[in-house]
């Protein structure tokens, strides 16, 4: 038995060692306000969001929360009403960047654009949901988040209600997200090192006997 | 005019503005305690009709105007827990709540009502709060929470579970009781002995 054993070691390894993963989400959570302004001339309505870094889990990098910004700039491209919801989609603003996180040292943690971005709520209501895709395109942190990712959070304290037609009024708010990339498969050490010992428990046995 | 009155109408005064303060129903007022779900979090799902969150407050916001928050970063460990209680529409009811956010503050709630974005995977809510205490409670006695769950997998109002937690209660005490306690009470001594001096200076002069 020994034999087959070893034999089939290098299988039982790999497969004990891929079959033990747990999975990191890299995180960065911020809060701040937002502000709408509607739009003019020939000039679409823009959201923009200012932050400030409250936690973040899973880094490669460990961020200096104190001094940190969150910056986001988009456009919007599209409104949709129902008689109980009501929904804005932002998109790219064209610029370098539509979004910025910067450490509070200064330095860049991570920038890039904004794919499609969803403010909505409930008619009446002066909170709702934020959610969007982002794709990185720089950073200390782009190893993280070198997938596109999702910006999602909750709005709160509006001064317009979701409402038919609120895209046409200037608007403020509070704002409480995060930026939560794809989770990443980790390789668990501890269930390796139990295996391991198991197994030379086993062949320590055989060789006393 | 009695000068001992003066310090007393003063201090009669100042209890009033401490214990004054109007409840915030519609809005979450700052400070206010931002939370959501961290890997280390079990989230938030509904099994066998009881709602629970489990979270955590990362920051205390103090000072929000259109350009300028003041926020400091905590680690607090939040939960939330109500029974559901049935459903009006898209409004689905939970009762019998209570909700903790450290040591900070413990409230509980009448009435959480989830609401269906219609999007088939989120939903917002609401409670109003009333303080049972805690050292960000102060004079307070009510406040409000507003959150939104996003991803959903199942049903509201049946089992359901929750990828993404976000939420908001407000407001809170500015300082927390122990620190204003021993702001408060010097000023006070102060205050009532200065009147004594004051009494016992017209008292020699007549």
């Amino acid at each position: 038995m020994i034999i087959k054993l070893k034999k089939y070691s290098a299988l039982i390894f790999f497969l004990f060692v891929t079959s033990n993963c747990v999975y990191a989400t890299p995180i960065v959570s911020f809060n701040g306000t937002f502000g709408y302004t509607v739009a003019s001339n020939s000039n679409p309505g823009i959201l923009s969001v200012t932050g400030t870094l409250i936690g973040y889990q899973d880094l490669s990098f460990t961020p200096v929360l104190s001094g940190s910004q969150f910056n986001l700039t988009t456009v919007l491209q599209e409104e949709n009403y129902t008689a109980t919801t009501s929904q804005g989609l932002f998109g790219t603003s064209g610029g370098v960047w539509d979004f910025n996180l910067t450490n509070g040292d200064g330095t860049d943690l991570l920038y890039g654009t904004v794919g499609s971005l969803s403010m909505s709520g409930q008619n009446g209501f002066t909170f709702g949901l934020l959610s969007g895709n982002t794709t990185s395109m720089g950073g200390t942190l782009l190893s993280d988040f070198s997938n596109p990712f999702t910006l999602l959070g909750l709005q709160l304290d509006m001064s317009v209600p979701f409402s038919q037609n609120m895209f046409q009024n200037n608007f403020t708010g509070v704002v409480n997200a995060s930026l939560r990339a794809m989770p990443d498969a980790v390789t668990e050490p501890s269930g390796f090192i139990l295996f391991a010992a198991g197994l030379f428990g086993m062949l320590f046995v055989k060789r006393k006997n | 005019m009695n000068t001992c009155s003066i310090p007393k109408r003063f201090i009669c005064f100042i209890v009033l503005f401490l214990m004054g303060n109007a409840p915030a129903f519609a809005l979450v007022e700052a400070p206010l305690v931002s939370i959501q779900d961290v890997s280390s979090d079990a989230g938030s799902a509904s099994n066998g009709g009881l709602f629970t969150i489990d979270a955590t407050a990362l920051s205390i916001t103090t000072n929000i105007s259109s350009t300028l928050t003041s926020t400091t970063t905590i680690s607090e460990n939040f939960s939330l827990s109500a029974t559901y209680a049935g459903a009006t529409g898209t409004n689905y009811n939970y009762t019998n709540g209570t909700l903790s956010v450290g040591s900070l503050l413990f409230a509980t709630f009448g009435n959480l009502a989830v609401v269906d974005l219609g999007t088939g995977k989120d939903a917002m809510f609401s409670a109003d709060l009333i303080y049972t205490g805690g050292s960000r409670k102060g004079a307070l006695t009510n406040g409000r929470i507003a959150g939104m769950l996003a991803n959903i997998t199942g049903n509201l109002g049946g089992d359901f579970t929750v990828a993404n937690t976000f939420a908001d209660v407000g407001k809170i005490a500015v300082v927390p009781v122990p620190a204003a306690m021993w702001l408060f009470t010097p000023m006070l001594m102060g205050l009532m002995g200065f009147g004594f001096r004051s009494q016992q200076k017209r008292k020699r002069q007549a």
